[in-house]
C-alpha cells in the first residue's frame, strides 16, 4: 500500500513540476512585462504597495502597473524616476521603469520579434520609421495643440498622425568649445561652408588643439558624423548635390555621388583634423575633451552632458556648414524625450494617464532638465544651457538655418545606422581612395539590401 | 522495460521540458531564421533558402571573426593550461603565504569579463592610459596600443588567459593533491630525476584535470565576448571580433537577424566539433593510461 502510495505520489509531483512550468511558459507569454523586466528593472512593488495603502482596493495590481521603458541611465534616470513616484502618488497607478541603457535598441527589437512591447516607451527617434506599427495614434490627446511646429512634422505620417508626446526635441548640429575657438582666433559665426569650417580647423590645429574629436570605438560616434555631414552635400537647402529624393526612394547613384561626404571626411582625417586616437577613444573622452578644451569641435555630444564632466565648459553649438556658398547652413531636429503607448496594451486608459501628465509644464519641464534637449511643447521653460546655446546660435546664423529631420531618419531605411558607422570607419582606417570607395561599397551593399534591391 | 524503470524515468520530464522548451525549441527556431531574410524585429521573415550560408563563404569580416576565434579559443586554452598548471605546482608546494598567493591568483575570476575588458581599455588606451603614462616616464612616445587589430587579438587573448588561469590552477591543484605519492617516491628511489618524474608520473596522471581544463578553457575561450566588447568593441573596422562579437553586431546593430542566425549556427557546430575532438583526444590518452 504504501508502495502504490509512492508511487502516485512520485507521478503526481512529476506532473505537477511539468504542469507548473509549461504554465509558467504560457504565462511568459501572457505577461512578458514582467519577464523582461530583468535589465536594472526598477520594479514599482513599493509604489504599487503605498497606493493599494491609500486606498485603491478594487483594481488588481497587474492592473493599477504599467511598464515604462525609458533609455536614460545615470542622473537623468534618477531624476526621471522621480517624476515616476509623483505620478504613482498622484492617479495610484504604478509604474515599473526598465532600463536597458546602451541596449535599449536591442531589447526593443527583441520585443517587437516577441510582439510584446512595454505599455509606455522611449522611441529614440524611430516613432514613424520603426515603431509606427506599434504605437497608438495619439492626436486626439488634448496636448496635441500644445506641440511645437518645428517638431510636429518630424513625428506625423503621411496622414498626419502622430503617435508619441514629445516632450522634448534633440537639435544635431556642432558642439564647440567656445574657449578653444577663441584661443585659436576662429569666431563660430563666421564659419558658413564646408572651406570655412576647413580654415577653421587649420587654425584650431595650429593652436595646438585638436580640431574635431571623435570616439571611434563607440562606433555609433562615426555613423552621427556622416550623419552630420551627408546632408550638407545631399539633402540641405542649397547643397551641391540634391538627392533628397532619390534617397528616399531607392534609386540614388552610389557609383556617381555616394562618395562626396566620405571623400570630405577622408580629407579632413588626411589633414589631421581628429584627435590621433579616433579610432580607439570613446565618447566617455569625447566629452572630456570637449569639456576640458583639449578638442574644439564634435557632432555627436549634448551640450547637457559636458556640462556634467565640466561644468565651467563654455560651449556653443553651430549648424552644420553649407557646401555651397548659395546654401543655407543646417540644423537637424529629431525626437528627444519622445513617448509612444503600445497600441495592444491593455493598461490603456492608464498610458493615456500617464501621457497628460508628463505633457503638463511642470513635468515636461522636469523631463527637459533630465534630458538636456530642446522643448517640445508650448509653455515649457527656457532655461537650459542647450536651448541657451541654440538660441543663440539661431540669432547669429539668422536666415541662414535650413532645419530638417535626422539624415538617415528621413532618408534612409532602417537599419542603416551601423553601416554609416563601417563607412566612416573605412576611411578612418584608411584615408585614401581605397577608404572611401570601401565605405560607399559598405553603404551601396546595406542601402540596396534594405530595400531589397540587388546590385 | 519494468515498472521501476519506467516511474524513475518519470523523473526525467521536468529536464526534458526545460530542454526542449529553452534548447531544443530556440534552437530550431535558429535553423528556420537561419534560411530567412528578416531584420530582427519585423513580423516578415522571407524565406531566402541557403544564401545566408552562401553569403559567409565571401565575408571577409567574418574570416577575420573565425582566425580571431580560433586564436581566441586556442591561444587562451594553452595560455591557461600553461600558466594554471605552473601556478598549481607553485602553490602546492609549502612556503608561507600560501594561501594569499592562491587568493590572488584566482581573484582575476571574481570580476566579470566586461569590466576586466574596461579596466584593460584605461590600462591600455592612447590618451591618458596607465601604459603610456608609464611609457612617458621612460622618454618613450605614446602608442596607441588598439589601434592595430592584430596587436588588439594578441591583448584580448593574454587578458583572458590571465584572467581564468586561476580556474584552470583550481583543477590541477586537484589534480596534483590526487596524484598518490607513493608513486613519485617510488620513481625517486628507483633513481628518476625531477623531470622524469613529472614526464611519467605526474603528467599522465593529471590527464583527467588537463581534460576538463582544456575543455573548458576551449569553449570559454571560442565563446568570448564580453572582454572583446569593453576592450575594442571589436574594432578597429572589425579586426578584434569573435565570431560570437560579429554575430551580434549583425543581428542587433546590422538588422541581420537570418544572416546572424547562419553563423550561430555554424559557430555551434565549429564548437561542438573542437570539443569533441578534444575530449576523445584526452578520452583516449585517459585509456592509454
Amino acid at each position: 500500500m504504501a508502495n502504490r502510495f509512492g508511487r502516485f505520489a512520485a507521478l503526481g509531483m512529476t506532473a505537477a513540476i511539468a504542469v507548473g512550468m509549461l504554465t509558467g511558459c504560457g504565462e511568459q507569454q501572457a505577461a512578458p512585462a514582467q519577464e523582461n523586466a530583468v535589465p536594472q528593472t526598477e520594479n514599482a512593488a513599493e509604489t504599487g504597495k503605498e497606493e493599494n495603502e491609500t486606498g485603491n482596493q478594487a483594481a488588481t495590481a497587474s492592473e493599477q502597473t504599467l511598464e515604462v521603458e525609458v533609455i536614460y541611465t545615470g542622473e537623468p534616470l534618477e531624476q526621471f524616476r522621480g517624476i515616476m513616484d509623483d505620478f504613482t502618488a498622484q492617479t495610484g497607478i504604478g509604474i515599473e521603469l526598465v532600463t536597458p541603457g546602451s541596449d535599449y535598441e536591442a531589447v526593443m527589437k527583441t520585443r517587437m520579434a516577441s510582439g510584446e512591447m512595454p505599455d509606455v516607451f522611449v522611441t529614440h527617434g524611430w516613432s514613424i520609421a520603426r515603431y509606427k506599427e506599434y504605437l497608438t495614434p495619439l492626436n486626439t490627446e488634448a496636448w496635441y495643440g500644445k506641440i511645437d511646429e518645428s517638431i510636429l512634422s518630424i513625428i506625423s505620417d503621411d496622414d498626419e498622425a502622430i503617435y508619441v508626446l514629445p516632450i522634448t526635441q534633440e537639435v544635431n548640429g556642432i558642439v564647440y568649445n567656445k574657449t578653444a575657438l577663441e584661443n585659436a582666433g576662429v569666431k563660430a559665426e563666421d564659419i558658413r561652408t564646408m572651406e570655412d569650417f576647413g580654415e577653421a580647423c587649420e587654425m584650431v590645429k595650429n593652436s595646438g588643439v585638436a580640431p574635431i574629436h571623435i570616439g571611434g570605438k563607440d562606433t555609433w560616434t562615426a555613423a552621427v558624423l556622416y550623419n552630420a555631414i551627408a546632408p550638407a552635400f545631399y539633402t540641405a537647402e542649397g547643397c551641391r548635390y540634391p538627392s533628397g529624393d532619390a534617397l528616399k526612394d531607392g534609386s540614388f547613384d552610389w557609383d556617381t555621388n555616394g562618395g562626396y561626404a566620405l571623400a570630405e571626411i577622408a580629407e579632413m582625417v588626411e589633414k589631421g583634423y581628429f584627435n590621433a586616437d579616433l579610432i580607439t577613444a570613446d565618447n566617455a573622452a569625447t566629452l572630456t575633451a570637449i569639456g576640458e578644451g583639449t578638442a574644439a569641435f564634435n557632432t555627436d555630444v549634448k551640450i547637457a552632458n559636458v556640462v556634467n564632466i565640466a561644468p565651467e565648459a563654455q560651449l556653443g553649438i553651430m549648424p552644420i556648414p553649407s557646401t555651397s556658398e548659395d546654401g543655407k547652413s543646417e540644423y537637424m531636429i529629431g525626437e528627444g524625450s519622445c513617448f509612444g503607448i503600445w497600441k495592444d496594451t491593455e493598461k490603456m486608459d492608464a498610458a493615456k494617464q500617464l501621457l497628460s501628465f508628463l505633457a503638463e509644464p511642470e513635468t515636461a519641464n522636469r523631463v527637459m532638465e533630465a534630458d538636456g534637449g530642446l522643448p517640445a511643447l508650448e509653455g515649457m521653460g527656457t532655461e537650459n544651457v542647450t536651448y541657451k546655446a541654440f538660441v543663440e546660435s539661431q540669432s547669429a546664423f539668422e536666415g541662414d538655418i535650413y532645419y530638417d529631420n535626422l539624415f538617415d531618419r528621413e532618408y534612409f531605411p532602417t537599419g542603416m545606422f551601423n553601416a554609416m558607422a563601417d563607412a566612416v570607419i573605412e576611411v578612418f582606417m584608411d584615408p585614401g581612395d581605397g577608404g572611401v570607395d570601401a565605405g560607399v561599397q559598405q553603404l551601396k551593399t546595406n542601402y540596396l539590401d534594405k530595400y531589397g534591391i540587388s546590385e | 522495460m519494468d515498472k521501476r524503470t519506467a516511474k524513475m524515468n518519470c523523473f526525467y520530464i521536468p529536464a526534458v521540458c526545460l530542454i526542449l522548451f529553452f534548447v531544443i525549441r530556440p534552437f530550431g527556431e535558429t535553423i528556420y531564421i537561419s534560411f530567412c531574410r528578416w531584420n530582427g524585429y519585423s513580423p516578415n521573415k522571407v524565406f531566402a533558402g541557403i544564401r545566408n550560408y552562401t553569403d559567409m563563404l565571401s565575408d571577409k569580416r567574418l574570416l577575420t571573426a573565425l582566425i580571431n576565434t580560433i586564436i581566441y579559443g586556442f591561444g587562451s586554452t594553452l595560455l591557461q593550461n600553461l600558466i594554471g598548471m605552473a601556478a598549481a605546482f607553485f602553490v602546492n608546494s609549502r612556503f608561507k603565504g600560501n594561501s594569499l598567493v592562491r587568493v590572488v591568483l584566482y581573484l582575476p575570476i571574481m570580476i566579470s569579463g566586461l569590466i576586466m575588458g574596461y579596466i584593460m581599455y584605461f590600462f591600455l588606451t592612447y590618451d591618458r592610459g596607465v601604459l603610456n603614462e608609464l611609457m612617458g616616464i621612460f622618454g618613450k612616445e605614446a602608442v596607441d596600443w588598439l589601434a592595430d587589430g592584430r596587436r588588439g587579438v594578441v591583448f584580448i587573448t593574454l587578458i583572458n588567459s590571465w584572467q581564468f588561469a586561476g580556474y584552470s590552477m583550481i583543477i590541477y591543484l586537484s589534480g596534483i593533491q590526487n596524484i598518490p605519492q607513493m608513486y613519485v617516491e617510488a620513481a625517486a628511489i628507483d633513481g628518476a630525476g625531477r623531470a622524469a618524474r613529472f614526464r611519467y608520473i605526474t603528467l599522465p596522471m593529471l590527464v583527467p584535470a588537463m581534460t576538463n581544463a582544456v575543455v573548458i578553457n576551449l569553449i570559454g575561450g571560442l565563446k568570448l565576448f564580453d572582454g572583446i566588447i569593453s576592450l575594442t568593441n571589436g574594432g578597429p573596422n572589425y579586426t578584434t571580433h569573435s565570431m560570437m562579437t560579429y554575430l551580434n553586431s549583425q543581428y542587433f546593430m546590422s538588422e541581420k537577424a537570418g544572416y546572424a542566425s547562419a553563423i550561430g549556427i555554424v559557430t555551434f557546430v565549429m564548437i561542438m566539433a573542437f570539443s569533441l575532438v578534444s575530449n576523445r583526444y584526452f578520452e583516449r590518452k585517459m585509456q592509454d593510461m
